[in-house]
Order: structure tokens, then sequence, then C-alpha cells
């Protein structure tokens, strides 16, 4: 049995989980995004440059 | 280079349906997440001995399970590494253990927020604990591994290795409330779960959880693997460039 005054603990577990999982989903979007365009500034300087 | 100007459209249209489909993924995730979350604070009865705690059972069973999906993944792939060498199997490898450690990081994180209310210590040396726990310090160690390697191909040979034999401590983790004495509450899902462990409405939404999160694992996973392949392409760029 527990004290019936438990809510922060529950709006705390949901508010953790959520706020990490929506970071790392935006942290992995973000990077592949700057990967791209370093692949797009390396593959044009391959094709332009004895 | 050669590899770069060798793609045909066959793989530009496969790469536009993967990247439609991940869209898709995330979509659907994000209306599951919704429904799942009136379900969990609306629609579910309020535990008689726990109260209004025990709502976090239905997030932190869910991701538990899911980060044994995202370690038998691992596992699976790193088999297929070992056996085939092929680069789809060493990222899908990575990828499912980057994503394990998130979802048992998270298990873990709410599992201690339960236990300080419910217990009364935010940790304690218990079986189902410690095993988890160790669990999360492998596949952190299969991450610095793939890191630290002095080479990428030792890199993923010893990781796949590390991935396959990490996985024995998933089933000791199920069991462990059985084997040990453990003040961990026993299985309510799984082969060893009772036929009356739940309530019928209690069940269901587990089960819609599961499938809420499942989405979110498919969604990370396959952005995870994207990311990896766009590592690859440029490291492979920027080898051609110092070697050519």
């Amino acid at each position: 049995t527990v004290p019936p005054n438990n809510l922060p603990f529950l709006f705390a577990a949901f508010a953790v989980a959520w706020a990490v999982f929506f970071i790392y989903a935006a942290y992995m979007s973000w990077r592949r995004q700057s990967i791209q365009r370093d692949l797009r500034e390396l593959q044009s300087t391959v094709e332009l440059d004895e | 280079m050669a590899a770069i100007a060798g793609r045909g459209p066959t793989d530009s249209t496969l790469r536009v349906v993967i990247r439609d489909f991940r869209l898709w993924v995330l979509f659907a995730t994000a209306a599951l997440t919704i429904v799942d979350v009136y379900l969990i604070f609306v629609v579910a009865p309020t535990d008689q001995v726990l109260g209004h705690i025990q709502r976090i059972f239905y997030i932190h069973v869910p991701i538990s399970i899911l980060s044994f999906l995202g370690f038998l993944v691992c596992a699976v792939a790193g088999v297929g590494y070992l056996i085939r060498r092929g680069e789809i199997w060493d990222r899908v490898a990575h990828a499912a253990a980057e994503v394990g450690v998130v979802f048992v990081t998270l298990a873990l994180v709410t599992g201690v927020i339960w236990a300080r209310p419910v217990w009364g210590v935010w940790w304690t040396w218990e079986p189902r604990l410690t095993t988890t726990l160790i669990l999360w310090l492998i596949y952190v160690a299969y991450l610095m591994i793939r890191h630290y390697a002095p080479t990428p191909q030792q890199g993923r040979a010893w990781s796949a290795v590390v991935g396959i034999i990490g996985f024995v401590d998933v089933p000791i983790v199920y069991y462990s409330v059985q084997w040990w004495r453990s003040i961990h509450p026993v299985q309510v899902i799984g082969p060893e779960a009772a036929d009356d462990a739940l309530e019928p409405i209690m069940a269901r939404i587990l089960i819609f959880s599961l499938v809420a999160m499942l989405a979110l694992f498919a969604y990370l996973l396959l952005e995870r693997v994207a990311l990896r392949g766009t590592e690859d392409a440029v490291s492979v760029i920027r080898r051609q460039g110092t070697y050519d």
C-alpha cells in the first residue's frame, strides 16, 4: 500500500520517457541532415577536382 | 566514387520508398501515442492498492519488452554479420543495440521513479534491478567497443560477439523474479505470466501500449539505420579523398 499523493512521480516518469524519445529522434534526424549536407559538399568537391 | 556513380534509378527509388515508409511509421506512432495517453490516464482503472502511480506500468512494461526486442535483433544481426560479413547486418545490429540501450535506460529510469513511492527507496540491489543494470552495462560496452576498436572491421566483429553473448542476460532478467527472492512484481506478460495476472481492461490497454511503443521502436530503428548508412557514405568518400 502506498500513500495516494504520488502524482508527481507518475507525471515525472511519463515526461522523462517522452522527452528522451523526442530528443533522441530529433538528434538523429538533425545529425542525418547535417551529414547529408557534408556528403553533398564532399561529392561536389570530388567532382570539381597531374 | 564508382559506388556512388553506379547508383541506378532502382536504388534511389528504394531510398524514397524507405523514407516515405519511415514517415508513415512516424505518423502512426504519433496517432497511436495520443490514443495511448488517453487510454492510460482516462480509461484505465485506478489500481486499488497502488493508486495512480500504477499507470507507469503501461509504459514501463512495454519499454522493457522492446529493449529485449532490440537486443534480440542485435544478436540475430550480429550472427548474420559474422556469417555473411554484409554491411547491412552490421548497420542493423548497431542501430538495434543503440535503440535497445535507450529503451533499457528508460526502463530503469521509469522503474526507479515507480520504486520511490512504492518501495520507499530509489534503488535496491534485488535480482530484477541488478540483472537489468548488468544488461545496460553489457550493451553500453557494445557501443564503446564499436567506438574505440583499433579498426572499424575489428569493432564490427568484436561488438557482434558481445551482442550475441550479451543476449544471454535477457532471459536471466525475465526469469530473475522466479529464480531468486525478489520484491519486484512477477511477470504479467510472456510465457511465465498467469492467465489472470491482470484485469482484462488493464491487459487490453497494456497490449495497446505495447503496439504504440512498437511503432516508436520501429521508427527509431529505421531512422538509426538510415543515419548509419549516411555516416558510412561519408566515410567512404573521405577514405577515397585520402587514398586516391
